[in-house]
C-alpha cells in the first residue's frame, strides 16, 4: 500500500513538473 | 442582528486593520532585505542557514527554477510527513504508544499539510504521536505558509522588474518568511496562549475521575439491544499544543492539535485566547496587502486590494452572524429557547456570534480551524463559509496564496473592464496580454473544476455516499463542503462527513495537490512573463487601479465568478435545506 501512495505522490509531482514545461513552452511562443 | 454581534464584528475588523498596517510595513522591509529591529538577532542565523544550505543570496532564479525549487522542496516535505506517520510506532516521543497511521490517511495528511490545507481525516490526540505533531505537522505549518509567501513575493517582484528574466531566489524568500515573520509571531502568540491555559508539555494523556458519573446509552444496531455504560473517569489529552496552535493560525494552516480543533478547551480556553487566535488567522494575509502597496511603491494599490477583500468579508460575516443568531424554528416549536440563537454544535462559552465570526474568518483565510461545528450551522450560516471558500480563497485568503490569487483576479478585472471602457489593459505598469489571461483564467477555473468533479464523483459512487451522516440536501452539502474545502486549500469540514476512508483520503488528497501546486506554477509562469515585459508609464489610456471604481470592478469579478460556478450546486444543498427548514411546519 505504501508503494501505491508514494507512486501517487510521484505522479502528482510529475504532473506539476509537466505543467511547468507546458507553461514555459507557451511563454516561448508569446509574441 | 444584535448590537453585540455588530460591535464584535467592528471590533474585530478594527483591531485587525490596526495590526495589519504596521506588520505590512515590517514585512516589506524584510523582503527588500532592509534592516529591521530583528536584524541584529536574526541576521547571523540567516547567514548560517545560507552557508549550510549552500544558498547564494544574489543567485536570482528565472520562474522555472523558482517553481521547480518550490515543487521539490514540498514533495520532500510531504514524503517526510508520510514516513513519520507510518513509522511513529517505533519512533520516540510517543507516550501513548500510538501505532502507524494507515497508508491512505498518511497520504492524505502528508499532502494536506504540504499544501497548507490541513484537512484532517484523523483525530489528533488519538492518532498522532507528539513527534509526528511537532516534527511533521508543525514544521510543515511553517514551511507551507512560507512557500505561499515566497511565491507571492516573486509575483510582486515581477511587477517591479523591467525586462528581467529573474524573479528572485526561492530559498532566500522561504528563509526570510520563516525566520523574520512566522517564527517571531508564532513564539509571541504561543506564549500568550500558554498564559491563557493552552497546554504545552510532553505528557501522556491523563485519566481523571469525573466529579459526577455519567450514563451513556448506545443504541443497538441491527436489532441488537441498546447498551448502557456508566462512566466514572475521563481521559484528558496532553501534548505540545500551544506551539502548534500558534502557527496553525498565523500560517493559515488550521490543523488542530486535538480532534475538535479550537473548540477544545485545551486549544482555545478563554474569550481572550479566542480573540487572539481569530485575529491571528487573518493577520499576515491582511498585512501582506499593505506590504504589497509598500513593495510596489504605491500604497494606494494595497489599500484598494484590502478594501475589496474587506467589503466581501464584512458583508458575508454580517450574513453568517445574522443566520446563527436565528434559532432553529423546529427546535423553537418544541419549546427550546430562541436566544441567543442556534446553539447546536457550539461551545457555550463562545456562543453564536463568536462562532459565526470565526467561521467567516477561517474560511476567508484558507485556515480551516474551527471553534464550532460547521455541520450544525443553520443552512445559510453554513452557506457563508462554504461560499467564502468557493470564491477562491482570495478574500484575504491563505498567507501569500490569498493575495496572489486576488492579483490574478485583478488582472482579469483590468482586462475585462479595460476592454469594456476602451482602456489599455495594464496593471502596475505591465501590459496584460493573452498569456497572462490564459494563466489567470486557469487559476480561476481549476479549483471549481476539481471541486465540482470530485463532488459529482462522490455523490454517484457508493464509497462517496457511505460517508454521509445526514441524507438529503444536508448530505450533499457535506460532500460539496469537503471538496470545496480541499480545492481551496482551506481544510475546514462539515464534520458530519466520515471522510477517513480510502476513497475520501485519496480523492481529497489529489484535489488538494492540484489546487495548490498547479496554481502555484501558473502564478509563477505569470510572474516570469510579467518580469520580462517593459515597464510602461501610466498614460491617459491607463485604467487607474487604486480608485473606488476599480475596487467595485474587482469585487464584481470575484463575486460573479463565484456565483456562476457554484450557485447551482449551492441551490441543491444549503438553499434547499433552508427552504425546507423554514417552510416545513
Amino acid at each position: 500500500m505504501d508503494f501505491i501512495f508514494l507512486l501517487l505522490l510521484v505522479a502528482l509531482a510529475a504532473s506539476t513538473w509537466g505543467l511547468v514545461v507546458l507553461c514555459s513552452r507557451l511563454t516561448g511562443s508569446r509574441p | 442582528m444584535s448590537p453585540y454581534g455588530i460591535a464584535q464584528i467592528l471590533l474585530y475588523f478594527g483591531v485587525l486593520t490596526a495590526l495589519a498596517i504596521p506588520l505590512g510595513a515590517f514585512m516589506a522591509r524584510v523582503y527588500r532585505g532592509e534592516r529591521t529591529f530583528l536584524t541584529p538577532l536574526l541576521d547571523p542565523v540567516e547567514r548560517v542557514v545560507y552557508r549550510v544550505a549552500g544558498v547564494r543570496v544574489d543567485d536570482a532564479m528565472d520562474w522555472k527554477r523558482y517553481a521547480i525549487a518550490a515543487l521539490i522542496f514540498n514533495v520532500l516535505g510531504a514524503v517526510v510527513v508520510y514516513f513519520l506517520q507510518r513509522l511513529q510506532g517505533i519512533l520516540p516521543l510517543n507516550p501513548q504508544g500510538l501505532g502507524a497511521v494507515a497508508p491512505d490517511s498518511a497520504f492524505n495528511t502528508a499532502v494536506s499539510f504540504a499544501t497548507n490545507t490541513n484537512w484532517q481525516g484523523y483525530g489528533g490526540e488519538a492518532t498522532m504521536s507528539h513527534l509526528t505533531q511537532m516534527l511533521g505537522l508543525a514544521v510543515q505549518n511553517f514551511l507551507s505558509a512560507a512557500t505561499g509567501m515566497a511565491v507571492l513575493i516573486a509575483l510582486l517582484r515581477a511587477f517591479m522588474r523591467n525586462q528581467s528574466n529573474t524573479i528572485g531566489n526561492f530559498w532566500v524568500d522561504l528563509t526570510r518568511s520563516t525566520l523574520y515573520i512566522l517564527l517571531p509571531l508564532s513564539l509571541a502568540l504561543a506564549l500568550a496562549l500558554v498564559s491563557e491555559g493552552v497546554v504545552q508539555n510532553f505528557n501522556a494523556a491523563q485519566n481523571v475521575p469525573l466529579l459526577e458519573s455519567a450514563e451513556v446509552v448506545t443504541p443497538g444496531k441491527g436489532g441488537a439491544p441498546q447498551r448502557t455504560q456508566t462512566l466514572t473517569e475521563q481521559v484528558l489529552p496532553q501534548g505540545p499544543a500551544a506551539s502548534q496552535v500558534a502557527i496553525k493560525q498565523l500560517g493559515t494552516n488550521g490543523g488542530g492539535f486535538f480532534n475538535v480543533n479550537s473548540a477544545h478547551p485545551y486549544e482555545n480556553p478563554t474569550p481572550l485566547s479566542n480573540f487572539l487566535e481569530v485575529v491571528s488567522i487573518l493577520l499576515i494575509s491582511a498585512g501582506l496587502c499593505f506590504a504589497f502597496g509598500n513593495l510596489v511603491n504605491d500604497r494606494r494599490q494595497g489599500w484598494a486590494i484590502y478594501a475589496a477583500m474587506s467589503a466581501i468579508f464584512l458583508a458575508l460575516t454580517f450574513c453568517a452572524v445574522t443566520a446563527e443568531e436565528t434559532a432553529n424554528p423546529q427546535l423553537t416549536a418544541l419549546g427550546v429557547a430562541d436566544r441567543p440563537g442556534n446553539m447546536e454544535g457550539k461551545e457555550v462559552r463562545l456562543g453564536p456570534v463568536n462562532s459565526a465570526i470565526w467561521a467567516s474568518v477561517t474560511t476567508s483565510a484558507s485556515n480551516g480551524s474551527v471553534n464550532a461545528m460547521h455541520d450544525s450551522f443553520t443552512p445559510l450560516g453554513g452557506l457563508v463559509p462554504m461560499w467564502l471558500m468557493q470564491l477562491g480563497e482570495v478574500v484575504y485568503g491563505g498567507v501569500g496564496s490569498g493575495l496572489y490569487g486576488m492579483l490574478m483576479f485583478a488582472l482579469i478585472a483590468v482586462f475585462v473592464a479595460g476592454l469594456m471602457v476602451g482602456r489599455t489593459p495594464e496593471y502596475l505598469g505591465k501590459k496584460i496580454q493573452a498569456y497572462e489571461m490564459k494563466m489567470a483564467s486557469l487559476v480561476i477555473l481549476i479549483p471549481p473544476f476539481v471541486a465540482l468533479i470530485g463532488t459529482a464523483l462522490a455523490v454517484v459512487l457508493d464509497a462517496g455516499t457511505a460517508g454521509v451522516s445526514n441524507p438529503g440536501p444536508h448530505g450533499f452539502s457535506q460532500i460539496l463542503y469537503a471538496f470545496s474545502s480541499a480545492a481551496s486549500n482551506n481544510g475546514s469540514a462539515f464534520a458530519g462527513l466520515s471522510a477517513n476512508t480510502p476513497f475520501y483520503n485519496t480523492a481529497l488528497g489529489i484535489v488538494m495537490w492540484l489546487s495548490r501546486f498547479w496554481l502555484m506554477v501558473l502564478v509563477l509562469a505569470t510572474a516570469g512573463s510579467l518580469a520580462a515585459k517593459k515597464n510602461v508609464m501610466p498614460s491617459a489610456g491607463t485604467l487607474p487601479t487604486h480608485t473606488p471604481l476599480f475596487v467595485v470592478l474587482l469585487i464584481s469579478t470575484v463575486m460573479l465568478s463565484g456565483v456562476l460556478t457554484f450557485v447551482p450546486a449551492l441551490a441543491l444543498g444549503p438553499i434547499v435545506e433552508h427552504l425546507m427548514l423554514f417552510t416545513t411546519r
